[in-house]
């Protein structure tokens, strides 16, 4: 939002209150409104949090894997998958309805005047995550006798592992590989999608685009195991479905980072290039891929951080030999012993620190 | 290279943008084509960039239709009205990037950015960025990285817009200098005709069914009509005249779409004896096609004539007119002025007739 339209509005005489109710909450309803479906339809699919956080919290998603793995109630697992993609897709084109423009992950509105309440909201909200990192952290170099470095030293293979049944270093090789290849599928792809979208935006479009966020990752496992299970399609010992899988979930965040980058280069310059003598490869190679750079670093970024973190699917699809970093820190944590504990912990912070990092470059190299 | 756009009609959803637009630009002649915002003087060049493809009507360029072609294919050459200049190229490559895609090597692309920078007067600045450049700087580049690779013709979208008096003139006048330099096939655009006559050979009014285009053009271009029309039957067939090419001197010509040229005219600053002191201009070689007669054509440019002369603090216009021809003198406002006489070279009675520029016929006989 401009500041400018703000100040308009100041000099044609209306009060704070006035501009509040006149401007500001117009032109930010659709984007609060967006905002609102989007974290409604994140919590009804929730699923790592509550598993990892045990027993008397469930979610439809929890109950889905419970019944479909420990139960081996997959009938009644799929009723609750299909009841539950009803409701979220439901919510989802109500909101694509509401807000036909793309949401755009990171802006910040530059403005001199310095608003304390609001950084001391940011402090509370970045200390309410830090310090449970933190405790992580301490945890990983705790064990039952005192300090030490022996969750890490598993973790990174240094010594021979006395937690049997983990293979940690091949969780370690598996992750990096998977969101290698995921990034590999969901950049091009989704920059592709993005490209297309940017010029002209269709609902239809949008609504495959983000179906990945609003049906739950477990739903997609679930779907992927029963369907998928008899010859000539059975491919769920493939070792590249799940870097599919990884990379259909980062997509709507690789195209939502790439739209408004992509929206921001000039159409004209494609057009001044061809007048030049260009053909549409050049165009491409010279002029568009140049100009996308941070989008590709973002959208890379983005896949990678969504691949290495990516637990819901992946529970359903890995197997021990295929295990990936996430899947491991669920086990490792949900065991007795103080060494797969802090091992455990030692994994999380190790994934933490990758994909926030990666986050950060996105933020980093995204121009505002 | 010249230009042809022929027959040219363009229609956005309902709104019809250009209806049945005709010009032809011969090669080497800058023609500006004026219009209110909104009348589609944009659309028209990128029709001819080949950035939009025209409903009806087709784009020739020497005669070759280019109207299928892609644009990267047609060597036509856009100064986009925002420049369009690539944000992540500094100078040098904004301006190299034509040759590059042409295949120039390396010597020849460094020295042809070199030159080129050199006439619009920003050797300084070949590695800086972009973004450091002033609007009418941008323009410049923009100016020089359309003419290097030699296009065929050149476009210029509002070339002179949101530039103020000075960078205007001056921006002016490298245009006319470098397109004329390299004897490039020119269209431009522009709202404000007062923008574009210093630059341009001939103006072309958007949306008036006109399918005859008006120049100032070289001597040599207007001779065979001069010859046919003038000479027709004659012993002499001499058709230069003295001042042909005096500085002063302009011939226009009326173009078809094919190029054909259908009537001319020269103007020559010559003295007429019974009007001394006055700033005067004659006008000669009035000719017309034979299959053209009376469509008009030469009062188009004496009215074309007339408005070049408004600059050029003239007091008078003056011709030798044919006897046969003094009603269509006296319809342009000129009046017969003493006795006839019998013309040397064609044998035929002729007299002067004359306008005033000042004010109504007759100030200058009375």
């Amino acid at each position: 939002m401009d500041e400018n339209l703000l100040a308009a509005a100041r000099t044609l005489g209306a009060d704070p209150l006035k501009v509040w109710r006149g401007v500001t909450w117009p032109l930010l309803r659709p984007a609060i409104l967006s905002a609102a479906s989007l974290v409604f339809v994140m919590c009804a699919t929730s699923y790592g949090v509550i598993r990892v956080l045990g027993s008397g919290w469930s979610t439809v998603d929890v109950e889905i894997y419970r019944r479909a793995v420990a139960l081996g109630d997959v009938s009644g697992a799929a009723v609750l998958a299909a009841v539950q993609a009803l409701v979220v897709i439901t919510a989802l084109t109500m909101w694509s309805r509401r807000s036909s423009e793309w949401a755009v992950l990171s802006t910040t509105i530059p403005t001199r005047r310095r608003r304390p309440a609001l950084e001391v909201l940011v402090w509370i909200i970045g200390l309410a995550f830090l310090v449970p990192i933190a405790a992580l952290a301490a945890t990983s170099l705790r064990s039952s006798t005192g300090w030490s470095l022996a969750g890490w030293r598993n973790l990174f293979g240094l010594t021979e592992s006395r937690l049997p049944d983990t293979k940690i270093v091949e969780a370690v090789t598996n992750s990096a590989v998977y969101a290698v290849v995921a990034a590999g599928i969901a950049v091009p792809t989704g920059l592709s999608l993005a490209r297309s979208a940017a010029r002209r935006p269709r609902r239809w479009l949008t609504a495959i685009v983000d179906a990945p966020i609003g049906v739950s990752a477990v739903a997609v496992g679930l779907g992927i195991l029963i369907t998928y299970d008899v010859d000539p399609i059975d491919v769920r010992a493939s070792w590249w479905l799940v870097p599919v899988v990884h990379a259909s979930v980062a997509l709507p965040f690789v195209v939502r980072s790439a739209v408004p980058l992509i929206r921001s280069i000039p159409s004209g310059l494609g057009e001044a290039a061809a007048t030049l003598g260009a053909s549409p490869w050049r165009r491409w190679v010279h002029v568009e891929l140049p100009l996308l750079r941070p989008a590709v670093t973002a959208a890379s970024a983005f896949s990678l951080a969504m691949s290495l973190g990516e637990f819901g699917a992946t529970s359903f699809l890995t197997r021990r030999d295929t295990t990936t970093l996430p899947i491991l820190v669920e086990s490792l944590l949900s065991r007795p012993g103080s060494l797969s504990v802090m091992t455990g912990s030692a994994t999380a912070v190790l994934l933490l620190v990758v994909t926030g990092g990666l986050v950060v470059l996105v933020d980093r190299r995204t121009p505002t | 290279m010249s230009l042809s756009i022929i027959d040219v009609s363009i229609a956005f959803g309902e709104r019809t943008v250009l209806d049945r637009e005709s010009l032809h630009v011969p090669t080497g002649s800058i023609l500006a084509v004026v219009g209110a915002s909104g009348s589609g003087k944009t659309t028209l060049l990128r029709i001819v960039a080949g950035l939009e493809r025209p409903d009806h009507g087709r784009i020739e360029i020497d005669g070759d239709d280019v109207t299928k072609w892609p644009t990267h294919r047609r060597r036509v050459g856009l100064v986009f009205q925002d420049n369009q200049l690539f944000p992540h190229l500094d100078v040098a490559d904004n301006v190299a990037f034509g040759l590059r895609t042409a295949g120039w090597t390396r010597p020849d692309v460094t020295k042809r950015v070199a030159e080129l920078l050199d006439a619009v007067g920003l050797s300084d600045r070949r590695d800086q960025s972009i973004a450091t450049l002033s609007g009418g700087e941008a323009k410049r580049v923009a100016l020089a990285r359309t003419l290097a690779p030699m296009p065929r013709i050149v476009l210029l979208d509002e070339p002179f817009a949101g530039l103020d008096d000075d960078r205007r003139l001056h921006l002016a006048e490298v245009v006319r200098h470098m397109l004329q330099g390299s004897g490039t096939t020119a269209l431009l655009v522009s709202h404000d005709r007062s923008d574009v006559e210093a630059v341009a050979d001939g103006i072309h009014r958007l949306g008036t069914h006109d399918a005859i285009t008006v120049l100032s053009v070289p001597v040599e271009t207007i001779r065979p009509l001069r010859r046919e029309v003038l000479r027709a039957g004659m012993a002499n067939q001499s058709v230069e005249f003295d001042g042909d090419d005096d500085l002063d001197t302009f011939h226009l010509a009326a173009f078809d779409t094919t190029g054909r040229v259908l009537a001319t005219s020269t103007w020559l600053r010559r003295d007429l004896s019974s009007a001394p002191g006055r700033n005067a201009f004659q006008l000669r070689g009035m000719a017309t096609a034979t299959d053209h007669q009376s469509r008009g054509l030469g009062a188009r440019l004496i009215d074309e004539g007339l408005t070049r002369l408004e600059t050029r603090q003239v007091d008078v216009v003056w011709a030798n007119a044919r006897d046969a021809a003094l009603d269509f003198y006296r319809r342009m406002n000129f009046q017969v002025h003493g006795d006839g006489f019998v013309e040397s070279v064609t044998g035929l009675p002729h007299h002067v007739v004359m306008r005033s520029m000042s004010g109504r016929a007759g100030d200058i006989s009375s």
